[in-house]
């Protein structure tokens, strides 16, 4: 598979903040494209099921306001969403609708694991189990080719699992897509391609991977989701005759793991101009077929020549970081198109596209219950100019609050940092006179070693003031957060290999046993 | 020192907000207890720009408290019911007298000096001595007292005119006597202390060196005192030598020493509470001065009272320091945050107050400090005071052990605090499952005891409140932990890919090399 270089949206780069990435893609993304038309945007808190406080938040032009859940606004109705939460509902609200969907059959928890296993072999193999209620993927179990493998899937789902209520379905060949509809149209098509990584005959497969998972820490929703050396992997690889040491030739792509989930290393492929009418037909009915439902993500499975599909699912908050930033194909605008109909009255709207906001001091505020509602500071009407100084001045130690106050009181956004009491960098931005203001005063404070220039780029619409040599409160609070998430997510990842080396050791001493 | 400070107001909750930030947290503490809704501002909010306010680049400063529809906008103790052009006014020593005078308060005589032959006209015609002011000053700044003789006058008149070119002069007699500040809300007076500038009183062995940094350490425990030390400088030194003192020398038992002319509380002066003493002839006088101007329904005004001509007003303060008479240095403590709030919301007024609950200042402030917000609610006042229950746990408490402490008190959905005193690791919870969280704390410390079980003050959820030092030390310790995590990791990766490529190999290899290396 040739890899080309994908066209990303420029008003989205460099302005998707750290705060951002991963999880909270769509949530920033349409609350940016809301806040840089000029509407309100506020933040407010409700309480997750581990008890911590959560972000949403709601736009507002000051007549209508819209709140929104990830990426899914209040024009959805909760009708809606839980037809869409329950697989048997939504199959069914498919099929009268005359949705192709693949054919199957949904079991209650009255009924037994043998009735199940019957109405399997009366339909035929190859089969997919799938829970009705859950989600991400969870105990959906595809292409069961017999009798033995569908009882143990049955038992593992219903048993382990404790999700009694499933699915069987027949399980079509193709390849997945997830195609994002709203108001009639559709808006994008992504798919999910297996890791993998291409050879220059040169590196190993080792070496390939840490390339890889560098080059996806420029992607904003994969920052954190690099491709793991996990069992899934492990698997292939023994699958395969590849290990971690194989070179492999230039131009040969190698298919390192089997599951295409984005977590796991997986790429997103924009496929939108692969679709033909009738799937993007199919497509537009399946959001038709769930009333109170104008925009949402639908599962396809796409036959092999890409002519027709079936609808696997319909999701009312689909992730829409594989839409902006697919690794190869072209960036689909899906929030722009989101507000365009949530406020179509602000889609001439001019729009602050040389700034963003920045989430971190916002979630730590609402993490630690200081704030239960809050206001971001709205966009700057008026495209602001860029400047930047830097230099080892002298005297910084004794002069640096004066130039604290000077500039914070002052309408500017930026950053400025103070290293070691001896050097600054400031990038600021604003209107000309207020920046002209602090460069004579830079001017007249350093008259030694201090470069002035103009600068371009989007920035934060924030002053951001980090100094190592005394830290601000909010700096320091901020940045902990940080690392304990960093933290608890590496614990995690340890936890999980943990586990695997444990279990692969228990069952080599059971080989041993036996042999 | 005989002193009695509001119950409702302990010393560990308010020093969360020291200096500038300690009058507008009084009040807004106050009303949010009532359940009225608190939302701090930047200064970016467009909500303020009709009101006079200044140094807002911090946040704190700016907030507003409403019920329904009814919204009162504070800066500082000062709420929007004080007209701006009394705010202009009262900052402008000329330009209040005018008004005082033509209300028929009391006020040293004076006038406005524009060069030096007015100066000498205006000497002639008043007795002396005199003050010299700068119109605009405050904070004691710009003011020099008792000036006895002509070249004396024409000194300061020299130095002040350098030090502040550009400012407008005031001359007035100089009236001598103890100083009050008075705080005035509605038709009534509400808080009086007398101002004594700084001073020592001498044991018969220290030095006054020494006896002002143990007045310092007595300052450091009172909320508003803390941050207006006693500074040595050029001019407490001058007061000494006048009183042929240095600052080794060592003053006898019982004589006080006056270490400054100003009275001034950021100067080093100390605010006695005098509410019961002061005669009622002074207390209607500060009512009728805020009544000299244009809407001004609360502030603090200060008062002279000289022995020959009776109580003399010298300036008015619409944005007054009120924790001056909430924290005196001796005497009661006066509620002015309770008075300020019953005038603006009346309705609130005797209802219950939930005088156990509190927020943390900084917590709120976090989103407004670097600007991203121009607005932040603060989480509505828990109403009822649940039975909680107190343990001291013993050992450090490392981020680690603090943040599974918090994740386990947020999934219990207990209110409470995990705080760092001195001696140590506080935890406060209370709800149905306070002593799962208690168990679970009491594993993560190591040790540590419960030693109480009642009421205590609660923030709306859990807080956890530890110093900067803390959360620095925090920083370097995970910075440490997510690497040995991660290179544990990448060990039992590097183990695990190494055995699954020689699990083919004979016998009991495999699994011998899986111990040795892990």
């Amino acid at each position: 598979m040739e890899q080309t270089k994908p066209v990303w949206l420029s008003h989205l780069e460099g302005a998707v903040p750290l705060s951002a990435k991963d999880k909270k893609i769509s949530l920033y993304t349409i609350a940016l494209e809301g806040w840089r038309r000029g509407l309100e945007l506020t933040f407010w808190s409700i309480r997750g099921d581990d008890g911590e406080f959560q972000l949403r938040f709601q736009l507002s032009d000051g007549r209508t306001t819209h709140q929104f859940q990830g990426s899914r606004g209040d024009k959805i109705t909760d009708e809606a969403d839980s037809v869409c939460d329950d697989k048997s509902l939504t199959n069914e609200a498919l099929r009268n609708h005359g949705v192709p969907v693949p054919h199957g059959k949904t079991f209650s928890e009255a009924d037994g694991d043998e009735e199940i296993t019957a109405y399997a072999l009366e339909k035929g193999f190859p089969l997919v189990l799938k829970p009705t209620n859950a989600s991400g993927g969870k105990g959906v179990i595809v292409n069961i080719r017999d009798e033995e493998t569908f009882r143990r899937a049955v038992a593992y789902v219903r048993q382990e699992l404790n999700l009694k209520q499933v699915i069987v379905e027949q399980f079509v060949e193709g390849e997945e897509c997830r195609v994002m509809v709203l108001d009639g149209e559709v808006l994008g098509a992504v798919q999910r391609r297996p890791a993998s990584v291409t050879g220059d005959g040169k590196k190993t497969i080792a070496q390939l991977i840490e390339q890889k998972n560098e080059d996806r820490r420029q992607v904003p929703h994969l920052f954190h989701r690099p491709i793991k050396l996990d069992r899934q992997f492990y698997n292939t690889m023994h699958a395969s005759d590849w290990t971690l040491r194989t070179v492999p030739e230039a131009g040969e792509t190698i298919i390192v793991k089997r599951v295409s989930n984005i977590s796991a290393g997986g790429d997103p492929v924009d496929v939108t101009d692969l679709l033909s009418e009738s799937i993007k037909k199919t497509a537009v009915q399946a959001a038709e077929a769930v009333p109170g439902l104008p925009h949402c993500g639908v599962d396809l499975m796409v036959a092999p020549d890409w002519k027709e599909a079936v609808v696997i699912e319909v999701n009312t908050k689909p992730g829409l970081g594989s839409h902006l930033f697919p690794i190869t194909g072209r960036s689909r605008d899906i929030p722009r198109a989101l507000i365009d109909f949530y406020f179509p009255e602000t889609k001439e709207a001019p729009r602050a596209d040389h700034v963003f906001f920045d989430l971190r001091t916002i979630e730590a505020a609402v993490k630690a219950a200081g704030a239960s509602e809050i206001i971001a500071a709205p966009a700057p009407y008026e495209k602001p100019e860029v400047r930047f100084a830097e230099g080892a001045v002298p005297g910084l130690k004794q002069k640096k609050h004066r130039l604290e106050r000077f500039i914070k009181e002052l309408p500017l956004i930026g950053e400025v940092h103070i290293i070691k009491n001896k050097y600054i960098s400031a990038r600021l931005a604003g209107k000309p006179a207020d920046l002209e203001r602090v460069s004579s005063f830079l001017k007249e404070m350093f008259p030694e070693n201090l470069t002035l220039s103009s600068d371009d780029g989007p920035t934060a619409n924030e002053l951001t003031w980090k100094d190592d040599t005394n830290p601000s409160r909010v700096e320091t609070c901020v940045e902990r957060r940080r690392l304990i998430e960093e933290w608890k997510a590496e614990e995690k990842a340890a936890a999980r290999t943990a586990r695997e080396a444990s279990s692969f050791r228990s069952r080599l001493k059971k080989r041993f046993r036996r042999g | 020192m005989n002193r009695s400070w509001p119950p409702h107001l302990p010393e560990d909750i308010v020093r969360q907000a020291e200096g500038p930030l300690l009058c507008g947290y009084l009040i807004a503490l106050e009303g949010w207890r009532r359940g009225l809704d608190l939302h701090f501002h930047s200064n970016r909010s467009s909500a303020f720009t009709d009101l006079p306010v200044w140094y807002t680049h911090r946040p704190g400063r700016l907030f507003t408290l409403s019920s329904g529809n009814h919204s009162v906008r504070f800066f500082r103790s000062r709420g929007d019911g004080v007209a701006p052009e009394t705010v202009k006014s009262g900052a402008d020593k000329a330009v209040s007298k005018a008004f005082l005078e033509k209300a028929g308060v009391p006020v040293p005589q004076g006038t406005l000096i524009r060069g030096k032959d007015e100066l000498q006209k205006e000497a002639d015609r008043l007795s002396g001595p005199f003050v010299l002011k700068v119109s605009k000053g405050s904070f004691g700044k710009g003011v020099i007292t008792n000036l006895q003789t002509a070249p004396d006058l024409l000194k300061a008149f020299e130095e002040l005119k350098k030090e502040h070119s550009g400012e407008e002069i005031l001359l007035e007699e100089h009236v001598d006597g103890p100083e009050y500040r008075l705080y005035v809300v509605g038709e009534e007076t509400v808080g009086a202390v007398r101002r004594d500038p700084a001073s020592v009183t001498g044991d018969g062995k220290s030095t006054v060196r020494t006896l002002i940094e143990q007045k310092n350490s007595q300052r450091k425990k009172n909320p508003r005192l803390a941050t207006a030390l006693i500074t040595v400088d050029k001019s407490l030194e001058a007061e000494l030598q006048q009183q042929g003192l240095t600052l080794d020398s060592s003053p006898p038992g019982g004589k006080i020493v006056p270490l400054r002319k100003q009275s001034n509380v950021s100067l080093g002066g100390d605010p006695v509470d005098v509410l019961d003493a002061v005669p009622e002839e002074m207390k209607e006088m500060a009512v009728r001065t805020l009544k000299a101007f244009p809407d001004f329904p609360h502030g603090g005004v200060d008062i002279i009272h000289s022995p020959e001509r009776g109580p003399v007003v010298l300036e008015v303060n619409p944005t007054a320091q009120i924790a001056l008479m909430v924290f005196p240095m001796s005497g009661t403590g006066r509620d002015i945050p309770k008075a300020v709030i019953d005038y603006y919301f009346p309705e609130t007024a005797g209802k219950q107050r939930a005088s156990h609950a509190y927020f943390s200042l900084a917590d709120s402030l976090m989103a407004l400090e670097t600007g991203a917000a121009v607005r932040s609610r603060v989480p509505d006042c828990p109403v009822k005071t649940p039975d909680g229950i107190h343990w001291l746990l013993e050992g450090p408490l490392r981020v680690k052990e603090r943040e599974y402490i918090r994740t386990k008190a947020m999934e219990l959905h207990l209110t409470g605090w995990l705080k760092q005193k001195a001696s140590g690791w506080h935890l406060y919870a209370a709800g149905e499952k306070a002593e799962e969280l208690g168990e679970t704390a009491l594993k993560e410390a190591g040790s540590g005891s419960r030693f109480s079980t009642g009421p205590a003050f609660i923030t709306p959820s859990f807080a956890v409140f530890e110093s900067r030092e803390e959360i620095m030390r925090d920083i370097k310790e995970l910075r440490t932990l997510i690497e040995k995590t991660a290179k544990k990791r990448r060990r039992t990766e590097t183990i695990l890919t190494a055995l699954k490529s020689s699990a083919g190999l004979p016998g009991r290899l495999p699994l011998l090399l899986m111990k040795r290396r892990s």
